[in-house]
């Protein structure tokens, strides 16, 4: 009996221990369970100056350092071409890197990144590199799970003549650099040959809607842009305000949505609606809607991300019949200001080897990198890509000329957006939805909107 | 004390050291509850009086969250729309479940076939069924869009509008949700002892009064567990309910639990769906406790 109760008590003093230290990793105060060493910032401190070299010689040379590396790749998979890619950069870098650092892959599913990371920097555990696309980047700073890299990214941009992004254009309002793109996409018109012939189907967004109704029946749409769902929305309906000489925020980060311009191309939605182009269904339908009825030949055009081209033009039966080309504009042969977005790669704040770090990052964003991210049919970042022999002889080169093109057109656009923007760009979606469906003033129903936001 | 010998404790003594070590051999599961059960919920409440940014505190509010979901958000809607799913999957899951539990406990050639086939909808992730759905449901491509236009001849907007959308939203949680309450009705039904059935059958009684009379009754036990499992269940369910419809249209499908999801992990605001998912707790609560007592009360 003794030596039962003595188990007993052996075995509940266990559970209580394995239980309390349960609770703890996952309080903020605590320093994170991983393998890194003491002294990183919790909840309450200040973070650390990346650029200051830290106490210990050894420390900040980091030789022998393990990082990690949150990305929605997954190097270990070739399912993706992208993986390939990645793989063939984190090899490279661990075998050749000056630190003598290593950098451990995590992949994690871009459904769960942004809940992980938000929860990994709530606990003080966020990763030493994460990728980060750019219309999450603010949500990933306001977290606290970012630190600024200006310094050695204004250096690098600066020395990097061919990098496509400017130090400006990657500054946020604080005056701080916190990500570098290591691809990027801008919006494009996808639409079908077979129905529009190979020439860009549309003049002008007028000519959208005076045109593509007639290919809209029984559940098939001459073109669609859907108003649901997240952010996917907003970017979708970025490049039309853009055409309108509207946009969502102005360079401060103010909401300018209700200008009379964004009205103008609310009011645009509408008239595809009236005019048979879009029913509730097409309406009602999301960014990955949209991608799914283009794919299954049910949608004959729509607006939507250049990095969704392999998957579309891979599609059986139709995808030989797609082409993209530049967003018409208002005015006949106009096109509308690109709207871009990329996948940066971020320091983790508690990163205890920035330098470290933004070593690995800059590895992905050379000429080589580029080249691979090109053949995996990503935008490359750096423009002496485009140089290359084997890259001129590919067969993508073309296609992606002319989104390398249509992209610049919207550099001088290009923003982060704020931390609310998938929040924001939800109701908009319903009150365009409802304003489509319902009816009802524009410019009253914006101008609410925004105050709610402001 | 010896080895092998004997020792006589006063009963009382005997009686606390029996109750020390029941204690302590509850203890882990109890600190487990604690843990995972208990301490949310108080986290939960507690935050749910603080404004929150991301994961961490900012200023008390108050009941302020409350006070902001039933005035600026969606809580009536919410809870309205909750009411609809659970109860509307409960009408069409229990008589399908009980009816196919009862047909798959007969003497049937093939049962084992059955049984393993009505499983599967069950064991299929939710993501998956959810997009399943929306496949069989698209309003330009689905299955169920171009059958119904064919027989018809008008095409059915199952997702895009609300009635339509909170049907179909039963009929795909009907599909996914059944084979568990078949499973229970069959292990309960198997409890049921075939003497009373042959004595039934003795005195005359019809297929319909047995199982009016000798089935349902003894059924009822299990009927009442599975129903406050599967409610909870119901009340809960985010996946199903956020992969197919995002709450849409016009928020017609956003139950709680999406509202809840929606607030906490696509938005952020923590406080708020702190507070929500307390109203879901009481709601929960409140309907267990009905059953229960609707069951029980009965029996007697």
């Amino acid at each position: 009996m003794k030596r039962k109760n003595m188990w007993a008590f052996v075995m509940t003093v266990v559970l209580i221990l394995s239980l309390a230290s349960c609770g703890k990793s996952g309080q903020t105060e605590q320093p994170p369970a991983d393998n890194r060493e003491s002294g990183q910032q919790g909840e309450g401190r200040e973070p650390e100056n990346p650029q200051e070299p830290s106490g210990d010689t050894q420390q900040s040379l980091g030789e022998g350092a393990e990082l990690i590396c949150w990305t929605i790749l997954n190097p270990e998979s070739d399912a993706d071409p992208r993986n390939i890619a990645f793989k063939k950069i984190v090899d490279n870098w661990n075998e050749t890197n000056a630190f003598g650092a290593r950098m451990t892959v995590v992949s994690v599913n871009w459904a769960d990144l942004h809940t992980q990371f938000t929860q990994a920097a709530a606990a003080g555990n966020s990763p030493d590199v994460v990728c980060a696309f750019s219309t999450n980047l603010d949500q990933y700073i306001a977290a606290g799970g970012l630190q600024p890299m200006t310094e050695y990214a204004k250096a690098w941009i600066d020395e990097t003549e061919d990098y496509i992004y400017t130090a400006e254009a990657l500054t946020k309002t604080d005056g701080e650099i916190y990500s570098l793109p290591w691809e990027t996409r801008c919006m494009v018109l996808y639409y079908r040959t077979d129905i529009y012939g190979e020439e860009p189907p549309f003049k002008s967004l007028q000519d959208i809607v005076d045109k593509a109704g007639q290919y809209t029946e029984g559940g098939n749409y001459g073109f669609v842009l859907g108003c649901h769902g997240d952010d996917g929305f907003l970017q979708q309906l970025t490049p039309v305000l853009y055409a309108f000489g509207a946009s969502v925020y102005d360079k401060d980060m103010n909401l300018v949505l209700n200008s009379e311009e964004g009205v103008m191309a609310i009011e645009w939605l509408r008239d595809l609606y009236h005019a048979g182009v879009m029913d509730n269904a097409g309406v009602q339908m999301n960014i990955e809607d949209t991608f799914n009825a283009m794919k299954a030949g049910t949608a004959y055009s729509i607006i939507l991300g250049s990095h969704r081209y392999g998957a579309l033009t891979s599609a059986e039966g139709v995808g030989e019949h797609i082409k993209t080309c530049a967003i018409p504009g208002v005015a006949d042969g106009s096109v509308a200001p690109a709207y871009d977005t990329s996948q940066t790669l971020g320091i983790g704040a508690e990163c205890r080897y920035p330098e470290i770090a933004f070593d690995f990052i800059t590895a992905n964003l050379t000429t080589e990198a580029s080249s691979y991210w090109y053949e995996a049919s990503c935008m490359p970042v750096r423009t002496s890509v485009y140089d290359l022999e084997e890259i001129k002889s590919s067969a993508m080169y073309d296609v992606m000329s002319e989104w390398s093109r249509i992209w610049e057109t919207g550099l001088d656009n290009f923003f982060f957006e704020p931390d609310y923007n998938a929040e924001f760009s939800t109701a908009v979606a319903e009150e365009v939805q409802n304003l489509i469906i319902n009816g009802g003033d524009v410019k009253a129903a914006l101008d609410e909107l925004v105050s709610r936001y402001q | 004390m010896k080895k092998g010998k004997t020792v006589l404790l006063h009963p009382s003594k005997r009686r606390k050291k029996e109750t020390a070590v029941s204690l302590l051999f509850i203890a882990p599961l109890l600190l487990l509850t604690v843990a995972v059960t208990f301490l949310p919920i108080v986290t939960a409440f507690r935050w749910s009086l603080y404004d929150t940014k991301y994961l961490t505190l900012q200023e008390f509010v108050g009941l302020g969250n409350y006070k902001d979901i039933f005035t600026r958000g969606n809580a009536v809607g919410s809870i309205i729309n909750s009411l609809w799913y659970v109860f509307g999957s409960l009408l069409l899951v229990f008589p399908a479940g009980i009816i196919l539990a009862v047909l798959l406990n007969q003497k049937l050639k093939g049962r084992a076939v059955f049984r393993t086939f009505i499983i599967i909808p069950w064991v299929i992730s939710q993501t998956i069924t959810a997009m399943l759905w929306r496949w069989i449901y698209n309003s330009s491509y689905g299955i169920l869009t171009y059958l119904f236009q064919e027989i018809f001849g008008a095409r059915v907007e199952f997702l895009t509008e609300a009635l339509p959308a909170r049907l179909s939203l039963l009929v795909a949680n009907f599909w996914n949700s059944t084979p568990i309450v078949i499973i229970m009705m069959l292990a309960a039904l198997q409890g049921i002892s075939q003497n009373l059935y042959e004595a039934a059958k003795v005195d005359g009684s019809s297929a319909w009064q047995t199982f009016w009379r000798i089935t349902l009754p003894l059924l009822k036990p299990t009927i009442a567990i599975t129903m406050v499992m599967q409610s909870m269940e119901y009340f809960n369910m985010v996946t199903l309910l956020n992969t197919m419809t995002d709450g849409g249209p016009f928020k017609s499908t956003m139950t709680l639990s999406v509202y809840a999801y929606r607030e906490g992990f696509i938005y952020w605001h923590v406080g708020t769906s702190s507070a929500i998912s307390i109203l879901i707790l009481l709601l929960n609560m409140i309907f267990s406790i009905l059953y229960i007592k609707l069951m029980s009360s009965r029996d007697s």
